[in-house]
């Protein structure tokens, strides 16, 4: 499966290449990036590292920001 | 002319909108970055009340983006601070101030009465307090974060939508703005959008959606959220508003500042004697001041350069 994946932290896009039934956590674990400390979106919306990926899908990580 | 003509002439408030907006209290947890600029917005914009909880004093480092401070206040607890300012602003807005930290003791009487709270905070500890009590006592919140040139706002509306914990699993080390920096745009763009968040509550059209603000590439994101099917907090589960959760002893409040919670209270007329002896204490009335320390019934904020360090001055001057 092709995805797209930005990671706010980097400020970067990159295209990937994933294994099908790939879920959110086994791409953060590919990509070394602790759970707790990012929020997921796919394609616009809030997920948690259970979500599944699907082919095509554009993946945001964000950092969780506790600032103020 | 009224002194609110032109937010009136705008249709969505109007004259009805602000009657609300004249008739309901909001709550700001935490006067720094975010929170003094809520506050300045609120009492210009004409709120009824506004309840002011900060535990902390300003220091130089905040003039750089907390816009309701000057120079003479540095040094002055920023709740105290923030409220002479205020009231110099609008005198029709009642601001109460706490110089007081929230914690599951205290949440309940510091936000009695609070329409909606806003969220000034420094830390995912408290964040899931107010979630916890927004849950419980259907209250509205507005969560705000600021780091760098980078930010997220949302409105928590209470039972039945999505909750913080929906979005921010579990308290994480990341992180803050005395480490990694923090430019006044952002927190005012931040806290700027948490008040439109709360007026829109206030008149009756809440806004939805996760924004993410990234000033590195100019970009303005609204996420979609829902209720996560598996959150415990929405299942009714409240760990932190209970106390079972996020009571640490001490906590790091920035570079150079510890916080220790003192249990049992300490009584300060007789620990004042009792430091006298060793140098002199300055009685604030809400709090003594003693080599640095600022000592509350409830806690103690203490200088030192490392959690060690402030332990070893608790145990010197406050008890074992």
């Amino acid at each position: 499966m092709k995805i797209k994946v930005f990671v706010e932290r980097t400020n970067q896009q990159r295209d990937m290449t994933i294994g099908t039934k790939t879920t959110m956590k086994v791409l953060l674990e590919q990509m070394k990036i602790n759970p707790v400390e990012v929020v997921l979106a796919r394609n616009g919306e809030v997920v948690t590292e259970d979500a599944a990926i699907e082919d095509g899908d554009t993946i945001s990580i964000f950092s969780v920001i506790s600032g103020g | 002319m009224d002194r609110y003509h032109r937010q009136v002439l705008f249709p969505a408030v109007g004259t009805s909108g602000q009657q609300r907006i004249r008739h309901a209290t909001v709550a700001i947890v935490g006067v720094g970055a975010l929170g003094s600029v809520s506050a300045e917005l609120l009492c210009r914009a004409g709120i009824g009340r506004l309840i002011l909880i900060d535990r902390d004093f300003v220091d130089e480092t905040n003039l750089q983006r907390q816009a309701l401070f000057d120079e003479h206040d540095v040094g002055t607890a920023k709740a105290l601070a923030a409220q002479q300012h205020l009231q110099k602003i609008n005198r029709e807005v009642q601001v109460v101030s706490y110089v007081e930290d929230l914690h599951f003791t205290t949440i309940e009487s510091l936000l009695k009465g609070a329409d909606v709270i806003l969220d000034g905070t420094d830390n995912l500890e408290t964040r899931f307090l107010m979630n916890d009590y927004s849950l419980k006592y259907h209250r509205p919140w507005v969560y705000g974060g600021a780091i760098q040139d980078r930010g997220f706002v949302m409105a928590f509306l209470g039972k039945g939508k999505p909750c913080f914990r929906c979005v921010v699993k579990e308290r994480a080390d990341v992180g803050t703005c005395d480490t990694i920096g923090v430019l006044n745009t952002i927190t005012h763009l931040i806290a700027s959008l948490q008040v439109q968040h709360c007026i829109r509550i206030l008149l009756g059209r809440p806004m939805h959606g996760l924004t993410h603000v990234n000033l590195t590439d100019n970009t303005f994101d609204v996420l979609h959220v829902r209720e996560d099917k598996n959150c415990s907090t929405c299942t009714g589960d409240y760990p932190y508003l209970e106390g079972r959760e996020g009571q640490q002893v001490v906590r790091f409040c920035r570079i150079g500042q510890f916080q220790l919670f003192a249990s049992p209270p300490l009584n300060l007329h007789h620990l004042k004697q009792r430091l006298q002896k060793s140098g002199p204490v300055d009685d604030l009335g809400f709090c003594l001041v003693f080599q640095g320390m600022k000592i509350f019934h409830d806690r103690v904020l203490i200088p030192a350069e490392d959690e060690k360090r402030a332990r070893a001055l608790y145990a010197q001057y406050i008890g074992p």
